[in-house]
């Protein structure tokens, strides 16, 4: 298990996706920071560090999903999930390895995207506004946890369905209405005036949905205790573990 | 005699398709087996079977002894190398660093074979050029020297001279003797260029279909593939006319051409052509190729 699972990290390190991960979260926060700086000139205000802290978890689920197809999708179409098999190591080895490949993927966006905003909100920022050091950490905390969680399932995903290049479609599909389920979710639960006019059991579906489905951590402000969202993000990977290891020791690699 | 792999009534379907269909084959340790077959023969599903890629849907193999069954089968694949279809690399590698992949794959305790191996394919000059840029020939031999990664016992090679020029198969070649023969590790290539395969293979089978149509030593093949004497003549009309008195057999290749399966003496034959009326002009042995053998063997499709 750990000789493919460090062989698999090295491979994720020496991937050119991670490099374009980074450059692409770079790139995105500064220029972010920048349309806000330059808006609030305009307007004669200050932004504040945690004004732009929603920045990465805005395209944190895009870009996961995109990464982990790019090297796990590779994996298949290198034909070096082919050499993984041959070189003698078992199926659950490789599924288990390549999931916390995801994870690790999911760990390593969301410390870049931590880093870059909080160097972007000293060089840019006044400060912080409405969260206290606590809340901002806890913030990412649970930004790491979503992320690690998001990397494993969809790493999982791409195992399931065999890296044919459907994989992309379905994987950035299966980001896009998560994010646009997160926004129906969150708009009928705290909608902008006036109580939440959800009951019953679309209520109730909607609440757990909010507590526990991973992807819709990263828009909103934490605001339930860290257990839940251990629960959350620990039963996201830990059904994408048990999928992973039942179809990925059936599948037939091509 | 010691087999790396065998096979008893292996059967591989997909939906209705049968790809193998009752296989019963066997790889003798130290050989260089050549596997001979159309496109869809069932070729590649056998070594994806072996490979452990995909599971038989019935029949059994056993691989250096141990069975398909066996959860030990795994752990054997150790001591085997392969190059399945397209060689699998890392594009946005180098040529070291696939290689240092393999071995952490592998579990190997250090790199040291890595620089062996790229001066063994002739890829030691290729420094920071990623994989990505290679040509097809440049990645058909990093994925030779992946498979070489760890000391395998058993290679398998599917279309091992693909892309290649003909400096490089003849280099490949070279190197798959020298590895069976100072190495004794046992090969199983599956080609199209038969006649390469000729040079090299010391056992051969000949799928058609999913069925093992013929298995045979290099030695045997040799005794199978028929001389003939090709003669080239002013009319093969009379030709014809002169071989079926003499109840010989022949084939027409052209107007001017055929190929006699006979022992003749060359003078007797030569007055029965003049009494015809029909001038030899050129008499040459002629030995049959693997490539006719099989076509022989299978019924003349040239899709191999």
């Amino acid at each position: 298990m750990f000789r493919i699972l460090y062989s698999d990290l090295h491979k994720i390190l020496k991937s050119a996706a991670l490099k374009i991960g980074f450059a692409a979260i770079a790139g995105y926060l500064l220029a972010n920071v920048l349309v806000l700086k330059i808006v609030g000139a305009y307007m004669h205000i200050g932004i504040y560090s945690d004004d732009f802290i929603t920045c990465f978890p805005e395209i944190a689920i895009f870009l996961i999903t995109a990464s982990t197809l790019l090297i796990t999708v590779g994996d298949f179409s290198d034909g070096c999930m082919r050499n993984k098999i041959i070189s003698g190591t078992s199926r659950t080895d490789i599924a288990m390895s390549a999931l916390i490949g995801g994870m690790f993927q999911g760990f390593l966006y969301s410390l870049a995207g931590c880093l870059v905003t909080v160097l972007l909100g000293v060089i840019f920022g006044e400060g912080l506004n409405s969260y206290t050091v606590s809340e901002y950490a806890d913030f990412w905390i649970i930004n790491t946890m979503t992320c690690m969680a998001i990397g494993a399932f969809s790493t999982i995903l791409i195992l399931i369905l065999g890296g044919k290049k459907i994989s992309y479609v379905i994987g950035l599909a299966f980001a896009f209405v998560m994010k646009v389920f997160t926004m129906e979710v969150l708009d009928k639960l705290y909608p902008e005036s006036g109580p939440c006019a959800l009951r019953g059991f679309k209520f109730l579906l909607y609440s757990f949905f909010e507590k526990y489905v991973p992807y819709l951590y990263q828009s909103i402000r934490p605001h339930y205790s860290y257990l839940t969202y251990f629960i959350g993000c620990g039963g996201l990977i830990l059904i994408s573990v048990v999928l992973g290891i039942i179809v990925f020791n059936k599948k037939e690699i091509q | 005699m010691e087999y790396v792999f065998k096979c008893e009534n292996l059967s591989k379907k997909y939906g209705n398709f049968t790809a193998l269909d009752k296989l019963n084959l066997s790889i003798p340790k130290g050989s260089i087996y050549g596997f001979v077959g159309k496109n869809g023969a069932g070729k590649t599903t056998l070594i994806r079977l072996l490979c452990g890629l995909q599971t038989p849907t019935s029949g059994s193999f056993e691989l250096m002894g141990i069975k398909n069954d066996d959860k030990k089968i795994t752990e054997s694949r150790k001591r085997l190398g392969a190059v399945v279809e397209a060689p699998a690399i890392y594009k946005d590698m180098t040529a070291r660093d696939n290689l240092i992949q393999q071995c952490l794959l592998l579990g190997l305790p250090d790199f040291d074979m890595v620089d062996e191996l790229l001066d063994l394919v002739g890829l030691a000059g290729t420094g920071k050029k990623k994989a990505g840029k290679f040509s097809l020939g440049m990645r058909q031999r990093l994925g030779i020297a992946i498979a070489l990664c760890g000391n395998p016992d058993f290679i398998v090679l599917d279309e091992p001279t693909n892309g290649l020029d003909p400096y490089g198969i003849i280099e490949i070649r070279e190197l798959i003797l020298k590895l069976n023969r100072e190495l004794g590790i046992t090969f199983l290539i599956s080609s199209h260029i038969l006649d390469e395969l000729g040079r090299i293979a010391t056992h051969y089978g000949f799928i058609d279909k999913g069925h093992l149509v013929r298995e045979m030593s290099g030695e045997e093949l040799k005794k199978e593939c028929r001389k003939s004497v090709r003669m080239t003549v002013d009319d093969t009309k009379i030709l014809s006319k002169v071989m079926e008195e003499k109840d010989y057999e022949y084939k027409i290749i052209d107007d001017k051409t055929a190929d006699v399966y006979a022992e003749f003496i060359f003078s007797d034959l030569a007055k029965d052509f003049e009494k015809a009326g029909c001038r030899i002009i050129t008499m040459e042995e002629h030995d049959e190729s693997l490539e006719a053998f099989y076509l022989s063997l299978l019924g003349g499709e040239t899709n191999v």
